[in-house]
């Protein structure tokens, strides 16, 4: 019985449709093996090939702080999607629809929720993160371009912040997008020109929660999956910091 | 001799005939993108304002009594109705419209309230909840990040007698209507019988209206 499994499993394995998917004939044996299947398949990829021990432990990595932005991001992607199948950018039915996904769907509050604390947990993690990588000086030569990445990602996430507090437009997400829109305006030379991007008008009203709506699920979305793209290809390509102790040794 | 005037004038810069051309290509392949690039801009400014006029009817003067404040929403707007003396000493009873957007940062602030006087020097302030600014009556930015007074606005009688508070217009004249760089003289009030605008010999104090609605 079960040598008749293992002979159709191999036999699967074998099959045009499986090598179709899957470009080997067999598990890697040899170490050449290996190596090819790293440079091959971009999910391994994305690791290096090999790695200090020291520079993974999670006193250096300060508690892979990176890591769990990324992982904080991917799960606010997965509650937005919920969210935005009951949020209504309506300045007379938003709250009322995010009142909707509390009280009224199922695992609605549970969504809202964890997508309000990865939220500013991302924010947090991110700060960490950073902190992480100045006092370890790794914002240094060869990695200064993913420094500047990552310091625009920082600035994506609190926007991502900002722009998530004023879509319930509540008393607290209103007055934010009025002084928000108040604080552009005061920006020397380009200040009109924002503040009437951001409001849609002259005045706070249906287009600007419509147009900050479409800033948090489109426009920071991309522009964030795009740099986090160009991030973590540098951090294969400049390779993982090690302790300055080591740093002779390289 | 001829060849080598030709080298000579290559040297100098002229355009052989290749770079004329790629010269020309590029040139109108960014020009167009260019333009391509603007249009898409321009996108994201709607050309037609569907906002209401800046001219906002507030009601009649029949639905005031002299003594109180009333907020308007639509227009956001404090509306006072209260007596003052002009210039000449003479008693009238007069309206006046006060945004009740702070001059910092946009926010509403709470309503007008009787304080003590001692804290901003003036009995009637309104307090920004968003920042902490301070107003007194007449509009002076007394306490908080606020950094102009409060504008006060142009009134008038529409034919059919409605007051009509016009946000637009700017009549810069005496210094606290000019320190809050738009809207009217701090002292001017709308007298209903008149239908004009007449200034009172001092700025509103808040005194004989009522704050405790």
């Amino acid at each position: 019985m079960i040598d008749k499994l293992l002979l159709l499993l191999r036999d699967v394995r074998h099959s045009r449709l499986w090598l179709s998917i899957f470009r080997r004939s067999h598990l890697p044996r040899t170490e050449a093996d290996y190596l090819a299947m790293n440079r091959r398949n971009f999910w391994v990829h994305v690791l290096p090939a090999k790695i200090n021990r020291r520079s993974v432990r999670f006193s250096y990595n300060w508690m892979w702080m990176g890591v769990v932005t990324f992982w904080l991001f991917f799960f606010l992607v997965l509650s937005g999607v919920f969210l935005m199948f009951y949020y209504i950018p309506s300045i007379e039915r938003a709250f009322d629809s995010i009142m909707t996904i509390v009280n009224a769907v199922s695992f609605g509050r549970f969504m809202r929720n964890l997508h309000k604390w990865s939220g500013e947990l991302m924010i947090l993690a991110a700060v960490l993160h950073m902190l992480a990588v100045f006092f370890k000086g790794a914002y240094q030569q060869p990695r200064e371009y993913n420094w500047i990445i990552g310091v625009l990602l920082f600035l994506i996430t609190i926007f991502f912040g900002f722009s998530g507090y004023i879509l319930p437009w509540d008393q607290l997400g209103y007055f934010a997008s009025a002084i928000a829109s108040n604080i552009a305006d005061g920006t020397p030379f380009i200040g009109k020109i924002v503040k009437s991007i951001l409001l849609g008008g002259s005045k706070l009203d249906q287009p600007t929660l419509l147009r900050w709506y479409v800033i948090h699920v489109f426009v920071l979305p991309m522009s964030l999956i795009i740099l986090l793209g160009v991030h973590f290809w540098r951090i294969r390509k400049d390779g993982y910091s090690v302790p300055s102790s080591l740093e002779e040794d390289e | 001799m001829s060849e080598e005037n030709g080298k000579k004038e290559s040297k100098l810069g002229v355009f052989s005939r290749r770079k004329l051309f790629s010269t020309v290509g590029f040139g109108s392949l960014f020009l167009t993108l260019g333009g391509v690039t603007t249009g898409i801009l321009s996108y994201i400014f709607p050309r037609l304002n569907l906002e209401p006029s800046t001219k906002v009817a507030v009601g009649r003067p029949e639905d005031f009594q002299v003594g109180e404040m009333k907020m308007i929403d639509s227009a956001q707007v404090f509306i006072f109705y209260e007596s003052f003396k002009d210039v000449d000493g003479n008693e009238h009873q007069g309206f006046q419209a006060v945004s009740t957007i702070c001059t910092h940062l946009g926010c509403t602030y709470k309503p007008f309230r009787q304080e003590d006087p001692k804290t901003y020097g003036c009995g009637v302030y309104a307090h920004c909840p968003c920042h902490g600014s301070v107003f007194c009556r007449d509009g002076k930015n007394v306490g908080g990040p606020a950094p102009r007074p409060l504008p006060f606005f142009k009134m008038e009688l529409s034919p059919d007698g409605r007051i009509m508070v016009d946000k637009g217009a700017v009549a810069l004249t005496d210094e606290l209507s000019k320190a809050s760089g738009e809207g009217v003289a701090h002292d001017l009030y709308l007298e209903p019988g008149s239908g004009k605008m007449i200034a009172a010999n001092a700025y509103p104090t808040g005194e004989g209206t009522d704050f405790s609605a």
